[in-house]
């Protein structure tokens, strides 16, 4: 019950950013223009786009999705007792998540205003983190999965019940034909 | 063999057409009923459920329209890839085992059936069809018109042959496509998506390591490139903007778990365990294709920045004038191969729940009882959605397939991610709930998408209009569920859901 009150807290949530979205004030070139050169190509122009409030709604934005995506996860595990470990390591991991999102984004706007991004490896650092850090970062929870699946997701006595309960719906069958 | 380009990719083209062919064949002696037809009678192993899976993802899109959305906007449309870590993830976790569950203890073969058994509702399951069928029609119109595009552009260099009539394109890839659809049905599907696969992951590979060499100073030199430009179009948001961007990533990431053709993959798996291992796989498959998206992006759009390549009359066109000027012939081959292996994955998953919606959910939703002789019916079901299909990509203007477009991802994702990968783990939705979040989505989705195209509104920062259905219809969903009484779910059925 607790999870999935949560997760309609959170929509909610997601819901009032977007209605934030529709009473902000857009910037000229806050979807991007017309490339100045070529007309097949958009441009994003000038930084300053991305105000600080701007900043702030994609950020909540992103907080909350992260936030939606774990509590989708624990509601498909189940928040009884006997996930418990599997939950918590599931929370942890999300907090990895949130970690190197929010970090993505303050590299960002750190960048925001001045002549030229810095450059970590080949990228712009804020590029870098989404390629290399946040696109990776899930596979933590890939990772539960597959360590997990035998001790949580898909037990032995739930192989057990399971045959139990296609037994019961055999024989259920049989007497209603 | 420069001279001779246009045979060595119109051989690679047709080395993979006949093989397609030759599996059709071959799956229709293992099609024997409509189970075998709708489900590969759950015998399908790991490695070609997990290639099926993430090849019906992929799409044509992402060879096509995935490098030109990089042309264009620079790495807004990287956001659909990246999030194929948790969206994999989320669609596993949520329904790797209870779609499977589901399917063996009602001997369920279609979402709408598993629904039914979930709901106890025959409105929700024809509802849940009925969403399929709607997007199925658009996406389908959408993949055969892109598919008469590729031939069309492999047989223009051909001498002797030229360029042939859209509607000559249209008829020769249907026929391959409807032939071994209607063969072998979900077996032939997976089976060819299995080769389409492996075809995808090699071509992409290759071609993003011609990629780095076709710019000085490989990525980092794009990077530079693209920097002196405009430093925002290789920013973490492209030149769409974060609250743009972000919207993609929601959509693409909960969204995945409501693709029909891609989760109803999740029911035909030999073990329940199996899921264990497709997970990953799955992810790797992705990653490895999405490669070609990211490099032919980059590279075009730097090129033509640099006046290395003059520019492309629509971005669409990046990846074709890629493989065409910078790609060695054999490589241009199996990229064309490729491409329109990504597209046909796509198309027969869809043909096979559209006749699926139409034999077998919607007559049971309405009658009670499937129709007789299912197995001969869901052929004929397979050639007329085919040919209805191919009739609007071809006669219905261009607005038109865009508008059914619209039922595509965002119509499944709003319809279905509540109804099927929320309400199979929460014993307290209800019915009404997933009417209602249904409903909303098929309202949502065309409705802005009508205002967008016949008036000047827009959504504020571009934030996608599917973003905004997933998250009303999730949240009504939730709301009207919370707040209403439970409703009584079969004892079977919740016995499942306790696992």
């Amino acid at each position: 019950m607790r999870t999935p009150l949560v997760l309609f807290c959170l929509l909610v949530a997601m819901c009032g950013v977007m209605a934030a979205c529709f009473v902000t004030e857009e910037a000229p070139t806050s979807r991007g223009v017309e490339h100045s050169d070529f007309e097949t190509m958009h441009q994003g122009g000038p930084d300053a786009r991305h105000s600080r409030r701007v900043l702030m709604l994609g950020w909540g934005f992103g907080m909350l999705q992260i936030a939606l995506y774990v509590g989708c996860l624990i509601l498909a595990v189940g928040g009884d007792a006997k996930t418990r470990g599997f939950v918590t390591m599931l929370i942890l991991c999300g907090f990895a998540y949130v970690g190197v999102f929010t970090a993505m984004v303050t590299v960002y706007a750190q960048t925001v205003g001045t002549a030229e991004p810095k450059f970590l490896g080949s990228f712009p650092a804020a590029t870098t983190w989404m390629l290399f850090v946040l696109w990776p970062v899930p596979l933590l929870f890939v990772v539960c999965y597959v360590v997990g699946f035998k001790r949580w997701v898909w037990t032995p006595s739930d192989r057990e019940r399971f045959e139990q309960i296609l037994a019961a719906r055999e024989i259920e069958q049989e007497v209603s034909d | 063999m420069e001279e001779n380009r246009p045979i060595v990719i119109l051989t690679c083209v047709a080395v993979y057409l006949v093989m397609c062919i030759g599996i059709g064949l071959w799956a229709m002696r293992r099609t024997k009923s409509s189970r075998d037809f709708f489900m590969a009678g759950r015998h399908l192993g790991i490695v070609v459920t997990s290639v099926a899976v993430f090849s019906s993802t992929m799409s044509g899109f992402g060879f096509v329209g995935g490098p030109g959305l990089v042309y264009r906007m620079g790495m807004s449309s990287l956001w659909m890839v990246v999030c194929t870590t948790i969206g994999f993830s989320l669609t596993f976790f949520l329904l790797g085992k209870r779609l499977r569950l589901f399917a063996e203890l009602r001997d369920s073969i279609s979402l709408p059936d598993a629904v039914m058994a979930r709901y106890n509702s025959a409105t929700t399951s024809c509802l849940t069809a009925v969403a399929i069928l709607l997007g199925v029609t658009g996406y389908l119109a959408g993949q055969i018109l892109a598919m008469a595009t590729v031939l069309q552009s492999v047989l223009k260099d051909i001498e002797g042959i030229g360029v042939i009539r859209i509607e000559f394109s249209v008829a020769i890839s249907c026929l391959v496509l409807v032939f071994y659809c209607v063969t072998g049905g979900i077996i032939a599907s997976v089976y060819t998506d299995l080769i389409q696969g492996f075809v995808m992951m090699i071509a992409a590979g290759l071609v993003f390591v011609t990629a780095m060499y076709a710019v000085d100073g490989g990525f980092e030199g794009m990077s530079r490139t693209l920097v002196a430009d405009d430093s925002e179009a290789i920013s973490p948001w492209g030149t769409l903007g974060i609250l743009g961007v972000l919207s993609w990533y929601f959509l693409f990431t909960l969204g995945g778990a409501g693709q029909p053709h891609v989760i109803t993959k999740l029911m035909m798996t030999r073990e329940v365990g199996d899921a264990r291992h497709m997970l990953p796989l799955t992810i790797l498959g992705y990653t490895v294709s999405a490669l070609l998206w990211i490099s032919i992006g980059l590279a075009m759009r730097t090129l033509v920045l640099q006046c290395a390549h003059p520019e492309l009359a629509k971005a669409d066109n990046a990846a074709p004038a890629f493989l065409q000027d910078y790609a060695h012939p054999l490589l241009a081959g199996i990229v064309f191969a490729g491409l329109l292996a990504a597209i046909m994955s796509t198309a027969d998953s869809f043909l096979n729940i559209g006749a699926a919606a139409v034999v077998h959910d919607i007559p049971r939703a309405m009658r009670g009882r499937s129709l007789v002789n299912e197995l001969f019916w869901a052929r004929t079901a397979t050639v007329i959605i085919a040919a209805v299909a191919a009739g609007f990509a071809l006669y219905s203007g261009e607005r038109f397939v865009a508008l059914l477009g619209a039922f595509g991802w965002g119509t499944f994702a709003a319809a279905i991610v509540p109804t099927v990968a929320i309400g199979f783990n929460w014993k307290r939705a209800t019915p009404m709930a997933a009417n209602v979040a249904i409903l909303s989505s098929l309202f949502i989705n065309f409705g802005v998408k009508l205002l967008e195209m016949f008036t000047d509104f827009t959504i504020p920062f571009k934030i996608h209009e599917g973003a905004l259905a997933l998250m009303v219809s999730l949240t009504l969903f939730f709301g009207i569920s919370l707040m209403s009484r439970q409703q009584k779910i079969a004892d079977d059925i919740e016995a499942v859901m306790e696992l």
